[in-house]
């Protein structure tokens, strides 16, 4: 693939449109059932200062807006190249781009687009907007106990555009959640931590030098912040993206669950998650290379082990049947069997 | 259930031979072994009851209509084979057989004598026809009906241009009511049938007669209604005690004595129901089954609904545990058995038929859940028995429906969405509230409209109520093709439309939506004209004697169902097909050509004549345009406007009793066919593709998530149609897996409820799954799916609905 083709970035304002803040997004998912407590919408925000090699997200990573390629969509009518002022565009089934020259990220080719080949990943928007749509679901949310979660790339790197959004749930009621890999600087965004009811937080690797082999940076932060969101009360979440031959020894699954346990008063648990490669078109669509092509998914018995060590720690371990916190209600086939 | 059968219960004495079985892998394997042997079993074609018919008309030429198809029937129950299978605990078939397909004749013949080289080998839902059965179709039956049945005397008086657009286009399908009989009906088990049995509805019709004069001209149709009552009821009564003589000469052989001891208990069940009430909770499955084969018997249709079924079984189950009598696992054995049952009945079709009711269905449903007439919620434990029977049966009816009430236990929703999960297609869910309204709009008193029921798929209905539910459906989506080429097909350019403008010269978007609607009422003008024409001939030719049993207010009034006899008359119910393809269409239309101007209408005229071909940008300009099902007012309010406009049109007729017309926006397979005629649609979809299904968004286009799908679907008047509405939603099991998953489920429900919507179902099926059952048929023989409103086996689907299902959107949230 030709240099271009590495996802071109739109020039990134951070401006105050009738007095809303703006921010960067690059998806809002409804109906998630495992992103926090009940049914969740689910706000990607873009940016990340990490550059996880397994991440699923990789459109999550730059703070722009980008222009994604998708190959299999493209019709080849054309329309792109015609489009493109500084004749760079060409249909993807060409490649995408022509050889040479920066493209800008004007958007011109995307709006030519018939088909959806040139696609948008992430757009500016209002903080209204974004609440706007986050309530639409709001009957959802009242019956299962569940609200918005706040996902990525790394959320607070946007604290200012998502306490705005944070106040407006609160406003209304909404249960509001972050996912976050715990890299964000807490002086700027203890003001939009403190809106939170629910924080989901990533622990990668315990070893800081081991973390940043894999992820491009250290868990210093990561770990101060974790306990700050601890010390706030907020009922959080641990999560450990589980990689094969990349953080799933049992040692470092132990470390991880003591550190919670003897650091992180109000966690409720620690959710492992097995890694999979369901990003994989994405990567393909920025003209980014995926470099985990030869690892599998750990499979169930492994997972099982794992949990057994979390478990052995005396730390809980949060799976789909346990949901996210203590449910009243467990399900009974037969209630008068 | 009335206090009435519940004193009675109390007052008899129980004397099971086999009590408290111990039938824990006994149970298991019962099923299992009963499940095997319907699955080896091939759908054929019997010809008993059509000889039966036959044979007893010729015999009763010059009496009343009436009263000769009570005799006719009455001949059947005399001579049928009475047919019990090894395992069974609740015996009776309506045939020579297991699955057996049986013909009518006075309803329409014709077909089977064009298809009976074909039949056993056509694409859809093929049947085995034995060679003698074969001979008494062709020197039997045929040549006394010729010239005498429903179907011949329909087309004879069906007018010309309601035929030319009615018969074989799929443009309406008026072919519902004169190629099949009606069913749709729910026996009232609660009210006449368990407190009463047969002899004392027998009893009643003598001493009417007796007061009945043959001077007195009013009397005269009541003398006929009542005579045929009492022949019905004889009828029924007799085959009872053939199964009961059966079993005894079972069970007198039976080597086993625990197959023996069954034996004879099935037989003093058959000497007791159904001609008296039952009196514990296996006669009252014995009785069920009986009324069933009663209803199989008397027509070849779908939709006889077994109704409320933990109502009114829930009384004998208790009064059971009570005394020590039954057992909870035995219970569950005998539910299972009567499911296999139900799943036994066929509803035997010609090959066109078959194009929109593919999976030799019946129809059959079984609603629990639900409210009491008082308001109060009445799940019990039988509902929940209820629920565990599809999972341990896994065959594809009946249909399971439940009925969720804000005060619905949540054990039980989280019971029903863990069957949903294991992707059998089952239950359907059904919100109580919209359903009361649905049913209060067809006229029903409040009260009474709290014990509605579910009907074939997914129609609001109740046991007091006679309609014709599904009178037919229509293709709206040729009345926007006909807008756009001055009403003309676009793959034959026939006239068959009205010949409105050229669509060029549309001044405006609301001009063009204007013709659109007229178009829309020229269809439904037919669809009137057809189902009156019907419900006379109807009325002439195929009046109920042994249904109108089943149903309060007949009796009362010495009237058939056909005439009125009902205690509630419903109007007829026509389903409208395509109407989202439809709003799809024109949002794309209104955005594109008058708005944007990105697309003129000459341009969009070509491309929908070419299919598109070499129009690839126009094409996926419409296909980029908005969807309904995503949560966008832009096009979901048209939906609204379409699915409006049913109602308000339907109405304005009036059918045989004075009732008006009602919408219906469910699915059957009607989208596959109605499909295959129209061409190119300004939504983007190609030629001859099937269109959207009832009520759902167009397959694939609902790309915003559930909750999106559901709140575009709110956004319709559910209770504007009483007919039904339908929404499926299919999931992958990786998203709903673990406890979080059922209740993430449940509470989608109830939202949904919450929403205004009426029904939803999920399909929780892998795509590869279906796409390596298709390669592989024999290895998924007993794979369960839900096609639309209903379940079939996958395998035994045609190629083309097989890829239908395997398209609709699968909301993956990863």
């Amino acid at each position: 693939m030709n240099e271009a083709a590495v996802a071109p970035e739109k020039g990134r304002r951070r401006v105050f449109r009738g007095g809303m803040m703006q921010g960067v997004i690059f998806e809002i998912e409804r109906w998630s059932l495992s992103d926090g407590p009940g049914t969740r919408t689910v706000v990607f925000l873009k940016g990340c200062p990490l550059r996880c090699q397994w991440c699923s997200n990789p459109e999550s990573q730059s703070k722009k807006p980008q222009i994604g390629i998708f190959t299999a969509k493209c019709i080849q009518c054309g329309k792109c190249a015609e489009a493109c002022s500084i004749d760079l565009a060409r249909p993807a089934k060409d490649g995408g781009f022509a050889e040479g020259g920066v493209c800008a990220a004007c958007g011109d080719c995307v709006e030519a687009c018939p088909s959806r080949s040139r696609r948008w990943l992430g757009k500016l928007v209002d903080s209204g907007e974004v609440l706007e749509t986050i309530r639409r679901d709001m009957v959802f949310y009242r019956k299962s106990a569940g609200g918005v979660t706040f996902s990525g790339g790394e959320p607070l790197t946007q604290p200012a555009f998502m306490k705005e959004i944070l106040e407006g749930c609160r406003k209304v009621g909404i249960h509001t959640a972050v996912e976050t890999c715990g890299a964000f600087n807490w002086e700027a965004s203890e003001a939009a931590v403190r809106l939170l009811d629910f924080v989901m937080f990533d622990l990668k690797h315990m070893d800081p030098v081991r973390h940043a082999e894999i992820t491009g940076a250290s868990n210093k932060v990561i770990l101060e912040n974790a306990k700050r969101v601890a010390a706030l009360g907020i009922p959080m979440l641990v999560r450990i993206p589980v990689i094969t031959g990349i953080n799933d020894d049992p040692e470092n699954i132990r470390a991880t669950a003591e550190f919670v346990r003897d650091h992180l008063p109000s966690a409720v648990g620690i959710e492992a998650l097995p890694y999979h490669k369901l990003g994989l078109t994405k990567y393909a669509a920025l003209g980014m290379e995926y470099q985990l092509h030869h690892i599998t998914p750990p499979d169930e018995a492994r997972m099982e082990m794992l949990r057994g060590v979390i478990s052995e720690a005396g730390v809980a371990c949060i799976t789909p049947d346990t949901g996210y916190i203590p449910d009243p209600v467990q399900p009974k086939l037969k209630a008068f069997g | 259930m009335n206090g009435a059968a519940a004193q009675l219960m109390e007052q008899t004495e129980y004397t099971h031979p086999v009590n408290n079985l111990d039938s824990g892998t006994g149970a298991d394997n019962r099923t299992r072994r009963l499940k095997n042997a319907y699955l080896d079993a091939t759908p054929t074609i019997c010809m008993e009851r059509a000889l039966a018919f036959t044979q007893s008309f010729q015999e009763t030429e010059g009496e009343a209509r009436t009263l000769r198809l009570a005799k006719a029937f009455r001949r059947a129950c005399e001579t049928i084979t009475v047919g019990i299978f090894d395992d069974e605990l609740i015996v009776g078939t309506h045939g020579s057989g297991r699955r057996m397909g049986a013909l009518v004749p006075e309803i329409s013949w014709k077909w089977l004598a064009e298809e009976l080289t074909t039949i056993q080998t056509r694409p859809r839902d093929p049947y085995h026809i034995d060679p003698e059965h074969e001979r008494l179709f062709r020197e039997e039956i045929i040549p006394y009906w010729k010239g005498r049945s429903l179907e011949e005397h329909a087309l004879a008086r069906l007018p010309e241009d309601t035929k030319r657009i009615g018969i074989g286009r799929d443009i309406l399908d008026t072919e519902m009511k004169w190629r099949s009989h009606v069913g749709e009906i729910t026996p009232d088990f609660q009210d006449i049938l368990f407190p009463r049995g047969f002899r004392a509805i027998c009893d009643e019709a003598q001493a009417k007669l007796e007061t009945l004069r043959y001077d007195n001209i009013d009397d005269l149709d009541k003398i006929d209604y009542y005579r045929a009552t009492v022949e019905a009821c004889e009828g029924i009564i007799t085959l009872g005690r053939r199964y009961a003589a059966h079993a005894e000469a079972l069970a007198e052989k039976e080597t086993d004595p625990r197959r023996k001891a069954e034996l004879m208990t099935i037989a003093a069940n058959c000497r007791r129901v159904p001609e008296h009430p039952p009196r514990n909770f296996w006669e009252a499955s014995q009785m069920l089954w009986f009324v069933m084969i009663g209803c199989f018997l008397s027509e070849n249709c779908p939709a006889f609904n077994v109704g409320r079924f933990d109502m009114f079984m829930n009384p004998f189950y208790q009064a059971d545990r009570a005394r020590g009598a039954l057992s909870q696992a035995f219970a569950q054995e005998l539910i299972n058995c009567l499911w296999i049952k139900i799943a036994e009945f066929i509803w035997l079709l010609p090959q066109n038929g078959s194009k929109y009711y593919a999976g030799y269905s019946g129809f059959t449903n079984l609603t629990v859940g639900g409210r009491n007439i008082d308001g109060s919620q009445a799940v019990n434990e039988v509902s929940f028995m209820a629920v565990e029977a599809p999972a341990q049966v896994g065959l594809p009816q009946p249909s399971l429906s439940v009925i969720i009430h804000p005060d619905t236990p949540e054990e039980f929703l989280l019971a029903c969405c863990r069957l949903a999960r294991k992707g059998i297609g089952f239950p359907a869910f059904h919100n109580d509230r919209v359903g009361t309204q649905m049913m209060m709009y067809a006229g029903m008193r409040p009260d009474d409209a709290r014990e509605w029921t579910l009907l074939g798929c997914v129609v609001p209905h109740h046991r007091k109520v006679y309609e014709w539910t599904d009178a037919g459906g229509y293709n709206m989506a040729a009345a926007l093709e006909w807008t756009l080429n001055q009403g003309r097909s676009r793959l034959t350019g026939e006239q068959l439309g009205l010949p409105t403008k050229d669509a060029r010269h549309f001044a405006s978007f609301e001009e063009l939506k204007e013709t659109f609607f007229e178009q829309v009422r020229h269809i439904m003008k037919h669809c009137a004209v057809s189902t009156i024409i019907e419900q006379k001939l109807h009325q002439e030719m195929v009046p109920r004697p042994y249904l109108s049993l089943l149903v309060e207010g007949c009796l009362e009034s010495g009237k058939d169902l056909v005439d009125g006899g009902a205690r509630y008359n419903v109007g007829p119910g026509w389903i409208v097909v395509g109407a989202a393809d439809c709003a799809n269409g024109l949002a794309a239309i209104r955005k594109n050509v008058f708005e944007e101007n990105k697309i003129t209408m000459d341009q969009l005229l070509k491309a929908l004549d070419d299919d598109f071909v070499g129009h690839e940008e126009i094409h996926q300009q419409l296909r980029k345009s908005p969807k309904f099902g995503n949560d966008d007012d832009t096009v979901d309010r048209l939906v609204v406007e379409m699915t409006d406009f049913n109602d308000r049109g339907l109405s304005q007729y009036k059918d045989v009793l004075g009732q008006p017309f009602h919408s219906a926006i469910m699915g059957l397979t009607y989208n596959i066919p109605t499909g295959a005629v129209v061409g190119a649609l300004p939504c983007g979809r190609k030629a001859g593709e099937p269109l959207a299904e009832g009520c759902s968004p167009h397959p694939g286009t609902d790309v915003s998530g559930p909750t999106a799908t559901m709140r575009s679907e709110a956004k319709v008047n559910h209770e504007l149609h009483p007919g039904g509405t339908l929404l499926n939603l299919k999931l992958l099991p990786s998203v709903i897996e673990g406890h979080r998953g059922l209740a993430g489920m449940a509470a989608l429900i109830r939202s949904y409820f919450e929403l205004g919507g009426y029904h939803c179902q999920f399909n929780v099926i892998r795509p590869e799954t279906l796409r390596d059952a298709q390669e592989h048929p024999d290895r998924y023989r007993d794979l369960v799916v839900r096609v639309a409103g209903y379940c079939a086996i996958f395998t035994e689907l045609s190629r083309e609905v097989q890829n239908e299902i395997i398209r609709r959107t699968t909301h993956e949230t990863l």
